[in-house]
Formats: structure tokens, C-alpha cells, sequence
């Protein structure tokens, strides 16, 4: 377990400080289909926010949706 | 991966990018304002009420959000009718207030919510580091949240809170995302959440049957027994592709299990295509969902006591459910007029199909007698949940 968390580690500094290098293959000019409203991950999060509070409250899981759990609304 | 365990290695990694970021300016969201009417109808259970949604920046640093909604809550689910409770009809009400701090590519985030329902007191807070890197093709967030709730239980008698009757939640959660550009055209990413609770985890008003010692065609209920912990972990993997056409489709995955002994399945594809310059936007997504039974879960125990955990919330038994979606999103203003830069309305309309293994429908079993204990049909039902938004940029 020590290792993978000095694992984690390396790899993570190595990302936040640039990774030498490696340079970004996709430059800030040619996203211009990425910058697209159809490819928000979420576009309207207040109706994100509802439908994951309907499906959690009938499913067994939850988390990894990118929502703050809280309250119960379990009906 | 034990919950502090993962907390160590969150908070490692959390210093670890301080350490490492790179000072250059990012960018906060946009500030918008949204209103929604949403509605939520399956299972004799109707939920109905207003959202709002407001995000505001200020000096290019630091972006608030504050949201507030209401939901009404009337009808009678099976496990109501099965105990033969009286209708439900209570109200939530729900706040939020999130604030953000971006400095160069690093934004801080901090937030509080509170919920309180006829029975259920909700506190939460949570906190964000999110880090734009490697010339923003990257961007990694650790999240982390605390919980406090309140369960108490209304008295069927006077529908007034039982002052006999008080206990907590505690909740912990952390979270770590990372999203990644892939290419000109496929942004991907991973989104993994640990969650653990403690305290009163079960539903105070459900019970569990067992078969009558004296009939045993019939049978008997008792109040649910619980663990008093749990803890979760979900992985949650996506991808969103950009067509030729100028539409794009999304896919996801998540794999979740926990230490009740659910482990459950989530698939999800999306298509969303812009029509008229992109002044409308039509998405539509399926999404299929499958989950095995709780390790204490029974539809119909054997007796009474059977085991130190019991329990018959639908929510624990093996499920399948597939929901279909489809939206439209309208910019009925485009250019600035006032201080309003942009305006749309928008229609959500969801009808998921929720399918049970081996969760049977008491009910039809009413009154006792009408079939034998454990040979009633399995229970199933549809559900429909319409949002109807209105929401303006500035």
C-alpha cells in the first residue's frame, strides 16, 4: 500500500509540474469543437442535480456522479 | 481501501499539486440564472416543486453560487400501503451556497447545504481543490465532504414529530476526478467517490416480513434492523466524442459496490445535436442500471430474528431499470439586451422503467390471505420526471 501511495504521488507531482517534455498534442487553437455547448459535460446543472437526487433515492448506489449528497428526500 | 486510508492519500495528493501547480490564469463558469419546475410521478409517489439556481463572479477571482428549491410530496409508496400508513404529504426545502477562488490555474472550492423535511434534518459541507495542467489539457479535482443528519419520524396520530424518537447520521465522503482532451474531437475522464456512513441507516417507518409460525401461507412484520455503518466506493469512467455533423455523443460507465453487499452497474449513451446555429439543442440518452440484493436483505424472512441485520427496503433488492431522456433547449434571446447577454428555455422529459428481482408486490396480497406469503408477483413500475427550465446568462 506504501508504494502505490508513492506511486500516486510521483505521478501526480509529475503531472502538476508539466510532465519535462511532453508537450500538450492538442493546442488551444484547434479546440475549437471541444469549446462546442455539446460538449459540456453538463450543461444545465440544476437538472443534473434533480435527476441524480430521483435515481439515487431508488437505487442501492450512488457517488462518482459529481454531485454533493445530502439530505434524504427518500420517498 | 479503507475510508482514512483514502483520506491519506487524498490529502497527500492534495499537497502535492499545491506544490506543483503552475501559476497561470484559468477560467470560473459562467454566471447564469436558472428557474425550474420539476416533477417527479412512479410508484403512487408524486414530488413536485420549484428550483432556482443562481452563479454570480466577482473580479475575475471568485465565483458564488446559491441555489434553493422545493420539493412537495404527496401519495403512498407499496411499502405506505403495505403498512397501511396514511398518505404522504410533507415538503423539503433545500439551500445551497458554493463558493469558488481561482488563483492562476488552481481553483479552490467551498460549499454548505441544508435540507430539512417533515423527518429529516440535512447538513453538509465540502470542499474542492480543482488543478488546470499540462497546457489545459488536464484538469484534476479532489473533493472532500462532512455530513450531519437528524432522523426522526412523524406520528401517524397527531402528524407531529415523535419526541421519543431522535437519531443521527454522520456522513464522509472524497471524491477525485480527472478529465483529459484526447483529441481535436474526444474529451474523456474518471471520476472516482468513496462515501461512508454511520448511524441510523434505515428508513424509521419500514418493516420486514417473515412468515407466520402458526400460518405459514400468511406472515408477520417488525421494524427493520440495519448496520450501523456503511461505506461505498463508485468509478465512474466517460467519454464524449464531436461528430462531423456538429453533434456529439457520450458515453459512461460506473461500477459501484459497497460493504452491504450491492455492487451495481451503470451504462449511459447520450446524442445531443444543435439545430438552427445552435439556437436549439435536442439530447436524447438511455441508461440502463442493474444491481444485485443487500446481504441482508429478504423479501420474506424465514422467522422473526432470523439474522442480526434485516431488511426489505425495495431500494436493497435486486433491480433493473432503464430510462429513456429526451431534451430541448431553446436561446430564444441570443444578443445582449439589457444586462442579459443570453436566455433560454429548455423541456427535460425522463421515463425510467424500474424492474425488481425479488422485491414482490405485497400489496396484491391484500388483505392477508388473498396468496400465499412470497408468491406474490414481483413488483415493478414507471416513472416520469419533466423539468421545465428557464435560464438566462448575464
Amino acid at each position: 500500500m506504501a508504494v502505490s501511495r508513492w506511486l500516486v504521488l510521483a505521478v501526480l507531482v509529475a503531472a502538476g509540474s508539466g510532465c519535462g517534455r511532453l508537450q500538450p498534442w492538442v493546442k488551444p487553437y484547434e479546440r475549437e469543437h471541444l469549446a462546442a455547448r455539446v460538449m459540456q459535460w453538463d450543461r444545465d446543472p440544476i437538472s443534473t442535480s434533480f435527476i441524480t437526487e430521483v435515481r439515487e433515492n431508488r437505487e442501492g448506489a450512488r457517488g462518482a456522479t459529481g454531485e454533493t449528497g445530502g439530505g434524504c428526500g427518500c420517498n | 481501501m479503507t475510508p482514512r486510508l483514502a483520506l491519506r492519500h487524498l490529502a497527500a495528493a492534495a499537497v502535492a499539486f499545491l506544490f506543483a501547480a503552475g501559476a497561470f490564469a484559468g477560467v470560473l463558469p459562467d454566471e447564469r440564472a436558472d428557474v425550474m419546475w420539476k416533477t417527479y410521478e412512479g410508484g403512487g409517489i408524486t414530488v413536485q416543486g420549484p428550483s432556482i439556481l443562481v452563479r454570480k463572479n466577482f473580479a475575475d477571482t471568485v465565483s458564488v453560487s446559491a441555489g434553493f428549491l422545493v420539493d412537495q410530496v404527496t401519495g403512498a409508496s407499496i411499502d405506505m400501503i403495505v403498512v397501511h400508513a396514511s398518505p404522504l404529504r410533507e415538503e423539503r426545502k433545500k439551500k445551497t451556497l458554493s463558493v469558488d477562488y481561482l488563483y492562476g490555474k488552481t481553483t479552490y472550492t467551498a460549499g454548505v447545504q441544508n435540507s430539512v423535511e417533515n423527518d429529516y434534518d440535512s447538513s453538509t459541507v465540502n470542499v474542492a481543490i480543482k488543478q488546470d495542467m499540462f497546457g489545459d489539457m488536464t484538469s484534476v479535482t479532489l473533493g472532500a465532504s462532512r455530513g450531519w443528519d437528524i432522523v426522526t419520524r412523524i406520528e401517524a396520530a397527531t402528524h407531529r414529530r415523535d419526541p421519543n424518537f431522535r437519531a443521527r447520521v454522520d456522513r464522509k465522503s472524497w471524491s477525485l476526478s480527472l478529465s483529459q482532451v484526447l483529441s481535436r474531437n474526444l474529451v474523456g475522464g474518471f471520476d472516482y467517490e468513496a462515501i461512508t456512513e454511520q448511524g441510523y441507516l434505515q428508513n424509521p417507518y419500514r418493516d420486514y416480513r417473515f412468515l407466520a409460525t402458526l400460518n405459514p401461507a400468511s406472515y408477520n412484520t417488525a421494524a427493520e434492523i440495519y448496520p450501523g455503518t456503511r461505506t461505498s466506493n463508485a468509478l465512474t469512467s466517460r467519454l464524449k466524442y464531436y461528430l462531423p455533423w456538429h453533434g456529439a455523443v457520450t458515453g459512461k460507465y460506473r461500477y459501484f459496490l459497497d460493504t452491504w453487499g450491492i455492487r451495481a452497474h451503470t451504462a449511459e449513451v447520450a446524442y445531443s445535436q444543435p439545430f438552427l446555429k445552435e439556437a436549439l439543442i435536442g439530447d436524447v440518452n438511455y441508461r440502463l442500471y442493474r444491481q444485485n440484493s443487500a446481504s441482508f436483505y429478504s423479501d420474506l424472512f424465514q422467522a422473526q430474528n432470523q439474522q442480526n441485520f434485516m431488511g426489505r427496503d425495495r431500494e436493497l433488492a435486486s433491480q433493473t431499470s432503464d430510462s429513456v431522456g429526451v431534451a430541448l433547449s431553446y436561446d430564444f434571446l441570443r444578443s445582449r439586451h439589457w444586462r442579459i447577454k443570453k436566455a433560454a428555455a429548455s423541456l427535460h422529459f425522463d421515463y425510467i422503467m424500474y424492474r425488481y428481482n425479488n422485491f414482490r408486490d405485497a400489496t396484491l396480497g391484500l388483505p392477508l390471505g388473498t396468496l400465499p406469503a412470497g408468491t406474490e408477483p414481483l413488483y415493478h413500475f414507471n416513472a416520469t420526471v419533466i423539468q421545465a427550465l428557464l435560464s438566462v446568462w448575464f
